[in-house]
């Protein structure tokens, strides 16, 4: 397949997947509404990660294409694959895998917060403040070093995806791993401030 | 889980990541945290919290 015809399947295929997954989002917030259950919703492990990875797919995706695209183009290019389109999923999938890895702190963060909540009465009665807090935080998070670095990367790319480059797979599960690590330092203290809204 | 706060961070992201000046917008985004976040911890009832109170 032409490579611009691979490219735009890819594309296809990213904008499919982040649609679907901003309907199921839309659709279980309707039915979890009023649920409570803390801030895992009630959730077991399993159906909260599964969540998590559509949550990932809707959000991060639509910023991710250009670079998912770029990706392609490289691979290409360095011409050791005939077909773009696995090696392209392998980036993906690592990505990916760098943010359910955080989903799974999450859940157990949430679990020790609900609990503890449970514990202490002060937290429960100054929820709203706490959660003013964390605003807070990740307020000055925007404003630091390591935000500014891992924006930088992850932003322009370029570099470590031309530098980290591998002739097989294992080269696009690096680069994946790597895109999704930056991304996360830029963004996991926002992804936090999910937990405590209705 | 709240579908706007999604939406709203979503907007934020695609924001820093692919416009131009992103670098600008996560300081603009920081200064809207900092505020937003004052007015939460004088007036609480400023932030919607989930059912179970946390």
């Amino acid at each position: 397949m032409h490579l611009q015809r691979e490219r735009t399947f890819i594309l296809t295929l990213l904008l499919v997947l982040a649609a679907a997954s901003w309907a199921i989002l839309i659709w279980q917030s309707r039915t979890a509404q009023g649920m409570g259950g803390g801030l895992t919703m009630g959730m077991g492990a399993a159906l909260f990660l599964a969540i998590w990875g559509v949550m990932m797919v809707a959000m991060m995706f639509p910023s991710a294409t250009p670079v998912i695209l770029a990706v392609a183009r490289v691979k290409r290019n360095t011409g050791t694959f005939r077909y773009v389109f696995a090696p392209t999923w392998v980036f993906v999938g690592a990505y990916l895998l760098i943010w359910t890895l955080f989903g799974g702190l999450s859940y157990l963060g949430a679990l020790a917060a609900s609990e503890l909540a449970k514990q202490v009465p002060w937290i429960m009665i100054n929820a709203a403040r706490i959660g003013g807090g964390i605003l807070m935080l990740a307020g000055i998070y925007q404003l630091t070093s390591i935000k500014r670095v891992c924006l930088a990367k992850c932003r322009a790319p370029e570099n470590f995806i031309l530098h980290s480059w591998g002739k097989e797979y294992s080269g696009s599960l690096r680069m994946g791993l790597k895109y999704g690590i930056y991304c996360l330092g830029s963004y996991w203290l926002l992804f936090v401030l999910l937990f405590p809204w209705e | 889980m709240n579908i706007a706060a999604m939406v709203l961070l979503t907007v934020l992201i695609f924001a820093e990541k692919c416009f131009p000046p992103g670098a600008r917008v996560a300081q603009f985004a920081a200064l809207a945290l900092i505020l937003y976040s004052t007015l939460v911890i004088v007036v609480p009832a400023a932030l919607p919290l989930s059912g179970a109170g946390m």
